[in-house]
C-alpha cells in the first residue's frame, strides 16, 4: 500500500487509528498493540502477500537470536554465547540480504570475470528487505551491547514492523522507538499531535505527489527515452531528477513521521535541507541522516574499534570502507557501487582539506557541492553506461548547445517568444507547457530545496493558526487531485 | 457552539475540521475553475470579443499557422499576412493540434454571442485523420471540451474534467492507444508506441539540411501520418460535420483550406506510391466538401519542399515565405468568390 493513495489516505489510517486508540481506551494495550502489528503486516502484504512470511520469519530469528543474548548470563562463557549468537544473527541477516539482493549480481560479475555461463536466478526482490534488515541488525548490535533489551515478541514485532517506517525508513533504533510505544501518555489520543501529524503528512504527500512525480516525468524522458541530450536538456534532466529524488524520499519520510506523530510517535528526522550544504561532510549530515547515523555508528565506528589505535589514514580508510558498503546497500549494481566510492573520496578529500586548514567561501562551497551531488546522482540513476555518459556529455555542451535566436527574442507575441524555446527541450518535452512547468518547477521548487525551511523547522515552528491554516488546505486540495499519478517511490527499490 | 469553544484543547480540533476537511472541500472546485479559466483562453476571449462587437474573419487553425521552426527569423502568422495584404478583424483560434474535434465545441459558443463573425476560415490537416493524430487521445481535447462547455453554457462534467486533467485517465488511454495497432490498407504498419519510437529524431534538421541521413524513419513517418486509406465514414467528418452544420445554422459563411504537406519528401522518401494515396484522400476529402456546399482551397500539394521546416518528423509547419502563400491564396479566393 502506497502513503499517497486513496485507500491509505480515507480507509486504512483512519480505520487503523480509530480502533487503536478506542482499545487503548478500554486499556486494551496489548489488544492495541497487535491491532498495530496486524495492520502493519496487511499495509505491507498489499502488494504482494508472498512476501509476508520473509518479514514474519525474520522477526521470529531475530528476536530469537536476541533473547538468547539477553538470557544468555547463566552460560558457562557468557561472552563467548553471546558473541556467537551475535555473529550467528549478524550472519543471518547479512546472508538473507544477500540472497535477495545480490544473488544475480555476484552471479553476473563471476560470469564477467571466469568467462562461466552461469545461469541467472532472477529471484524477486521483497520489498522493504534492505530497511528491516539493517534495522534489525542493529538492534542485535544494541543487544549485544548491553544498550537495548526487549522481551516482549509483540513489543518488537511492532518495533520492526511499526508501519509509517516499515518499508522505506526512517531507520530507527530500538530504544529511541519502543519507549514511546510504551508510553502510557501516548495511548491517548491527542489532537495537537494528530494535527501536526496531518500537517506533516500533508507536506510529506505535496513533495511527493506534485513535487516529485512532475520532475519525474522530465528525468524519465531524459534518462530513459532520449537517444541524445544537449546542454540544456541535459542539465534539466540531472537537475530534475536531483530535485526529484529529493523531494520523493524526503516526501516520503514526512508522511512517515506525520502517520507516526498521529500514534503519538516520534520518528527520527531523514533530511535538513540537504542541498543547502557546503561541504560533502555537511551534506551527510542531512541526507538520508538515519542512513548515516547507522553508517557511522555500526559500520564506520565498528572498524575503527577494530583498528584499535586511530590515526587518520586509518579513519579515512573506514570512510570509504562505510561508504562503499553504502553504495552497495543502495542496490546491486556498480553504478551505486561507484556513487557510494565518490562520496567516499570526496568525505576523504574534505576531512583533508579540513585538516589544512584551507579556507572557503561558502557560497563556493555549496557550488562545488550541489555541483558534486548533481552529478553523482547521475550515476545513481543511470541504468547503464551509456545512460550516464548521454547526460554528462550533454552537460558539458558535447552534444551542442541550443539557444533561442535574436530574432526569435523580439517575437510580437508571448506564444511566439516561447514557441522558440521548444527546440531547446525537444528530446525531453514534447509541448510547450511541458516546457514551461518544467521551467517554473526547476526555478520554484529548486529554490525552495536550496533555501527554504525543512520540514524539521516547519514542525518546530507549527501552530494551529491562519497561516499554517491555509498551507494545509490548499496542500491537501492539491495533493488529493494529483494522487491518482500513482508513481513509486524510488526508495522502494532499495 | 461547543464546536467554535477556542480553548486550547479544541483549537487543534477546529484546525483539522476547518483547514483538512472544509477549507479542501471546497478549494478543490474552485482550484478546477480557476484551472479551467487559466487553461482556456480562447472561449473567453470568443465571448468578449464577439459580445463587445463583430469581427469580419474568425480563424481556426494548428500550429501550421505559427512559425515553429528553429531556423526561422521571421516569425510572422498567417493571419498577419492576411491583413498586410486585406486589412481585416481577425479573431484567431489556433493551438497545437487542433482541428474540428475541438473546433465543433468552439463554435457552440457563437450561438450566444451578440456579433457572429462574417466568415469562419477552418484549416484542415491531412494528418488529423491519420492514427497519429485522430485516435491520440491527447488530441482528442477531452479536458478543452469540458473547459468550453463551461464557458458555453457554465455547465461542465466536473468530475470528468478532474479525471482527465489530474486523475491520470488520459495517461491511462494514451497508454492504450501507444499499445493499438495501426493497419492502413491491409497493411499492419506497427503500433502507435513502436511507431512513435522508430521515427523519432534528435538532430535538428532544419538548420542542418540532412535529412536524407534519415530516409528510413522519414518514410515510416510519412506513410504513418498520410497514408492511410481515407473512407467517406472515417470519424473525423462527423467532427467536422458538426462544425459546418453549426455554422450553417448560424447563417455563417465557412471557408475550409487543406493545409500543405510536404508532398515533395513524400514522394522523395516513400515513392510515388504516397502521391497517388495522398491524391486519393484528398479526392475524398474534396468530395466531402462539394457535397456539404462548403467553399474550400486545396492547398495540399501547393508547396514545395523547401518551404517545409521541422522536417525530422514530416511536419506541416511551413517557414514564413510558405505562411505567406498561403495566407495570399486565401485572400486571392476570398477576392474572387466574394467574400469581402
Amino acid at each position: 500500500m502506497l502513503f499517497n493513495s486513496y485507500i491509505f489516505i480515507f480507509a486504512f489510517l483512519p480505520i487503523v487509528l480509530f480502533v487503536y486508540f478506542l482499545l487503548n481506551h478500554k486499556r486494551l494495550v496489548l489488544a492495541a498493540k497487535s491491532w498495530l502489528f496486524g495492520s502493519s503486516l496487511l499495509f505491507y502484504s498489499w502488494w504482494t502477500i508472498s512476501y509476508l512470511p520473509l518479514l514474519l520469519a525474520s522477526i521470529l530469528i531475530n528476536y530469537t537470536i536476541a533473547t538468547q543474548m539477553m538470557y544468555c548470563e547463566g552460560q558457562r562463557k557468557p561472552g563467548v554465547y553471546k558473541k556467537s549468537l551475535l555473529i550467528i544473527g549478524l550472519f543471518f541477516n547479512v546472508a538473507l540480504l544477500c540472497y535477495f539482493k545480490y544473488m544475480d549480481f555476484f552471479i553476473s560479475n563471476l560470469n564477467f570475470i571466469t568467462g562461466s555461463n552461469i545461469q541467472l536466478l532472477h529471484i524477486a526482490f521483497p520489498l522493504a528487505i534492505s530497511f528491516f534488515t539493517i534495522q534489525q541488525v542493529a538492534f542485535l548490535v544494541d543487544v549485544y551491547e548491553g544498550l537495548t533489551e526487549e522481551r516482549s515478541f509483540i513489543d518488537y514485532a511492532l518495533f520492526v514492523s511499526f508501519f509509517p517506517h516499515l518499508i522505506a525508513g526512517p531507520i530507527v533504533r530500538h530504544k529511541e522507538i519502543m519507549p514511546q510505544h510504551n508510553d502510557l501518555r501516548n495511548k491517548i489520543f491527542s489532537f495537537n499531535n494528530f494535527s501536526l501529524g496531518v500537517f506533516i503528512f500533508s507536506l510529506g504527500l505535496f513533495k511527493k505527489v506534485v513535487i516529485a512525480d512532475t520532475f519525474a516525468l522530465t528525468a524519465n524522458r531524459g534518462f530513459d527515452e532520449a537517444q541524445l541530450l544537449t546542454f540544456v536538456e541535459a542539465w534539466a534532466t540531472s537537475l530534475s531528477y536531483t530535485f526529484q529524488l529529493y523531494f520523493d524520499f524526503s516526501g516520503y519520510s514526512d508522511m512517515a513521521m506525520g502517520t507516526a506523530l498521529m500514534f503519538n510517535i516520534n520518528l527520527p528526522a531523514n533530511f535538513k535541507s540537504p542541498y543547502q550544504s557546503t561541504s560533502i561532510i555537511d551534506f551527510w549530515k542531512r541526507w538520508h541522516i538515519t542512513l548515516t547515523n547507522f553508517i557511522t555508528v555500526y559500520i564506520y565506528s565498528a572498524i575503527l574499534r577494530a583498528a584499535k589505535r586511530v590515526t587518520l589514514t586509518k579513519s579515512m580508510v573506514a570512510i570509504f570502507i562505510a561508504m562503499f558498503v553504502s553504495g552497495l546497500w543502495h542496490g546491486a549494481a556498480w553504478t551505486y557501487v561507484i556513487w557510494g566510492i565518490m562520496h567516499g573520496s570526496a568525505l576523504i578529500i574534505n576531512h583533508t582539506w579540513r585538516k589544512l586548514k584551507i579556507k572557503m567561501p561558502k557560497f563556493m562551497g555549496w557550488l562545488i557541492t550541489f555541483n558534486f551531488i548533481n552529478i553523482s546522482f547521475i550515476i545513481f540513476r543511470s541504468r547503464e553506461w551509456k545512460d550516464f555518459l548521454k547526460v554528462l556529455e550533454g552537460m558539458m555542451g558535447l552534444n551542442g548547445i541550443i539557444i533561442p535566436t535574436f530574432e526569435g527574442m523580439k517575437s510580437p507575441t508571448i506564444r511566439q517568444f516561447l514557441v522558440q524555446f521548444k527546440p531547446m527541450f525537444y528530446n525531453i518535452a514534447s509541448y510547450m507547457k511541458e516546457i514551461v512547468t518544467l521551467v517554473f518547477m526547476l526555478i520554484v521548487f529548486g529554490l525552495i530545496a536550496l533555501i527554504a525551511k525543512n520540514s524539521i523547522q516547519i514542525k518546530e515552528n507549527f501552530a494551529p493558526n491562519i497561516k499554517y491554516g491555509v498551507w494545509l488546505s490548499f496542500m491537501i486540495a492539491i495533493s488529493l487531485l494529483f494522487v491518482s499519478r500513482q508513481v513509486d517511490f524510488i526508495y522502494f527499490n532499495f | 457552539m461547543k464546536f467554535m469553544n477556542f480553548k486550547s484543547g479544541n483549537k487543534y480540533k477546529q484546525f483539522i475540521i476547518i483547514y483538512a476537511i472544509l477549507c479542501p472541500l471546497i478549494l478543490i472546485p474552485v482550484f478546477t475553475l480557476f484551472d479551467l479559466f487559466a487553461t482556456e483562453q480562447f472561449s473567453y476571449q470568443i465571448k468578449k470579443i464577439l459580445n463587445k462587437e463583430p469581427v469580419d474573419i474568425l480563424y481556426f487553425s494548428d500550429s501550421t499557422s505559427f512559425a515553429s521552426g528553429r531556423c526561422e527569423s521571421s516569425r510572422e502568422t498567417i493571419d498577419e499576412f492576411i491583413n498586410e495584404v486585406t486589412p481585416k478583424k481577425i479573431l484567431k483560434v489556433t493551438d497545437e493540434a487542433y482541428s474540428a474535434i475541438i473546433y465543433q465545441d468552439y463554435v457552440k459558443l457563437l450561438r450566444h454571442t451578440k456579433y457572429k463573425p462574417k466568415l469562419v476560415i477552418i484549416q484542415l490537416n491531412l494528418r488529423t485523420f491519420s492514427d497519429n493524430w485522430y485516435k491520440n487521445p491527447y488530441y482528442m481535447f477531452k479536458v478543452k471540451k469540458e473547459s468550453i462547455s463551461f464557458f458555453n453554457s457554465y455547465r461542465f462534467n466536473i468530475y470528468n474534467y478532474i479525471n482527465y486533467r489530474y486523475m491520470g485517465k488520459l495517461d491511462k488511454e494514451i497508454k492504450e492507444w501507444k499499445n493499438s495497432e495501426v493497419i492502413y490498407g491491409n497493411k499492419l504498419l506497427g503500433t502507435n508506441g513502436t511507431i512513435q519510437e522508430e521515427i523519432k529524431i534528435t538532430e535538428h534538421l532544419e538548420c542542418l539540411g540532412r535529412e536524407y541521413d534519415y530516409k528510413e524513419k522519414l518514410s515510416l513517418a510519412f506513410r504513418y501520418h498520410y497514408m492511410n486509406n481515407i473512407k467517406d465514414n472515417h470519424p473525423f467528418f462527423n467532427d467536422l460535420n458538426n462544425t459546418l452544420e453549426e455554422l450553417k445554422n448560424l447563417n455563417i459563411k465557412v471557408l475550409v483550406y487543406l493545409t500543405p504537406i510536404n508532398m515533395e519528401d513524400g514522394v522523395r522518401y516513400v515513392g510515388d506510391e504516397f502521391r497517388s494515396r495522398v491524391n486519393s484522400n484528398v479526392e475524398t476529402i474534396t468530395e466531402y466538401l462539394k457535397k456539404s456546399g462548403i467553399d474550400y482551397i486545396d492547398m495540399s500539394s501547393d508547396l514545395r519542399g523547401d518551404y517545409f521546416v521541422d522536417k525530422r518528423y514530416s511536419c506541416e509547419h511551413v517557414n514564413s515565405e510558405g505562411r505567406r502563400q498561403i495566407a495570399n491564396k486565401i485572400v486571392n479566393f476570398l477576392k474572387n468568390h466574394d467574400f469581402d
